[in-house]
């Protein structure tokens, strides 16, 4: 037997899981070679020594604490279950999925009803208010807007969104962008108008030179999603203020008669509209907009600022 | 019957008590094999309380796997491949924070309980052994320290060693003797008994 052989042979030789064979093999070589005979004491001392190592006592509240365990596991062990039992799971996986795209396609068709069934009938609460609303005198708009305010009996899906589309129906490029109907059916949709600008009010606080005011004759009735109402005797500041708000960059605004502007602003940016309100005095309605921690839930507000 | 063999048949005995429906069985197989599975844990993750949690989420793991298992008889083999499993991912993730960089080669004493009435220089002495046998170990690739604690410090049978780890019975024979091999090279370097 070689020095490698035999020292291949020190672990079953040592263990006793060597045959008899090998053994007398082993035991041979080791009493003819002094070096391998080092290296099977070295072999040995080195095993006694670790088998030296001693035995930890089990902690107190061992099992206790497996019973806890198991009666409340830790949110590491639920995941590592669900991943566990996610085999099990392959045909469930697939029908979710399937579940997930049916749930959108229905969703995308749900957020059109509104819009198509406008287009076939024109809604007759809108159109009732459209006609009360030609009547109106100029000098209301403010009382006006909050009067079709959404109801909460209103019919339409998404209270507000219909009646955007009405307003840019009305012939109103400004807010293009929010159009939610191909421009071959815009042009089908009945106009309902709610109000008529007689213009050469005394009083107009529009009579400011701006590009697109003598534009909009005819609106369509609006639901905005917030009213600003500027309370405010100083006429310079009024006019200061409506001059930051139509020049700011952050919205897209416009003018919806004489005291009133309506504004699209992305819910990023109603933050500032707020401060160049509340510089002055202001009320919102709902009056919980004007608390800095108001979210919208929409990405743009349609918001009407009327100057009182 | 020698300690192993009553310690398999009593296993055999419980094992098939709880299948049955008999919880109080496993706090018995528990109660058996918490030391071996405590000491295992404490050997990857070096801290009392870290091999505490270790081992009592091996049990949890049993517990809820044991009805799966299909040879009762091979309980102890099946408990240490979870063992193992638990073991190893333990490591991983512990390695992965640096939890071991930041534990102290002074925090052995943490883990060594050396119990007996051995004089103070004797005890000193095999202390000192212990640490260096610890330190060589642990230096030693994670397949050799593997099973070295299976083998050495288990006392597991070249047979449960080879189904545990899932390897030929003679691939188990070589690589014990070359994880020997190098611990006694590794010790020889500082244990001058050698």
């Amino acid at each position: 037997m070689k020095c490698d052989d035999c020292q291949n042979f020190f672990s079953p030789y040592l263990d006793g899981e060597i045959t008899a064979e090998e053994r007398v093999g082993v035991e041979a070589h080791l009493r003819s070679c002094s070096h391998c005979n080092g290296e099977w004491h070295a072999f040995r001392a080195a095993v006694t020594a670790l088998r030296q190592i001693p035995v930890a006592k089990v902690p107190p509240g061992f099992l206790a604490g497996i019973h806890d365990k198991l009666e409340n596991p830790s949110l590491t062990i639920r995941i590592q279950e669900w991943l566990a039992g996610v085999g099990k799971r392959q045909v469930a996986i697939p029908t979710a999925f399937a579940m997930l795209v049916v749930g959108f396609v229905s969703a995308s068709l749900i957020h059109f009803i509104p819009l198509n069934r406008q287009q076939e009938t024109p809604h007759p609460q809108t159109a009732n208010t459209a006609r009360t609303a030609i009547s109106q005198p100029a000098a209301q708009p403010a009382s006006l807007l909050a009067s079709v305010m959404p109801a909460k009996d209103h019919p339409d899906f998404y209270p507000g969104v219909p009646t955007l589309s009405e307003y840019e129906e009305a012939g109103v490029d400004s807010l293009s962008r929010f159009a939610m109907l191909p421009e071959q059916q815009k042009k089908q949709a009945p106009i309902a108008v709610d109000f008529v600008s007689t213009g050469g009010h005394n009083h107009s606080y529009l009579d400011i030179p701006l590009p697109s005011l003598s534009r909009y004759h005819q609106k369509t009735t609006i639901h905005p999603d917030l009213l600003i109402t500027i309370h405010s005797d100083d006429e310079s500041a009024r006019m200061g203020l409506l001059r930051q708000i139509m020049q700011s960059p952050h919205w897209q605004a416009d003018i919806y008669n004489q005291n009133t502007i309506i504004l699209s602003v992305p819910a990023g940016s109603f933050d500032q509209l707020r401060t160049i309100c509340c510089q002055n005095t202001a009320s919102f309605n709902p009056a919980y907009a004007r608390d800095s921690r108001y979210i919208s839930p929409k990405r743009f507000l349609t918001v009407a600022v009327t100057l009182e | 019957m020698d300690n192993n063999s009553e310690l398999k048949t009593e296993t055999e005995v419980l094992v098939s008590a709880f299948l049955e429906g008999d919880k109080q069985a496993f706090n018995r197989l528990v109660q058996l094999y918490q030391t071996k599975i405590f000491n295992l844990a404490l050997n990857y993750v070096k801290n009392q309380e870290e091999a505490k949690d270790l081992a009592q989420d091996i049990f949890v793991t049993v517990y809820k796997s044991l009805p799966g298992l299909r040879e009762r008889e091979k309980f102890t083999s099946w408990l240490y491949q979870i063992a193992i499993n638990h073991c190893r991912n333990r490591y991983k993730k512990l390695s992965r924070r640096g939890y071991f960089s930041n534990l102290s080669l002074d925090d052995d004493e943490t883990f060594i309980q050396i119990v007996g009435d051995e004089g103070p220089e004797k005890s000193l002495q095999r202390q000192n052994t212990i640490r260096l046998v610890r330190a060589a170990i642990d230096a030693m690739g994670e397949a050799e320290r593997e099973i070295l604690l299976l083998r050495d410090l288990q006392e597991l049978a070249y047979e449960e060693i080879s189904t545990i780890l899932g390897i030929p019975l003679g691939t188990v024979k070589s690589k014990l003797n070359r994880a020997r091999s190098s611990l006694k090279d590794r010790l020889k370097k500082n244990y001058h008994n050698l």
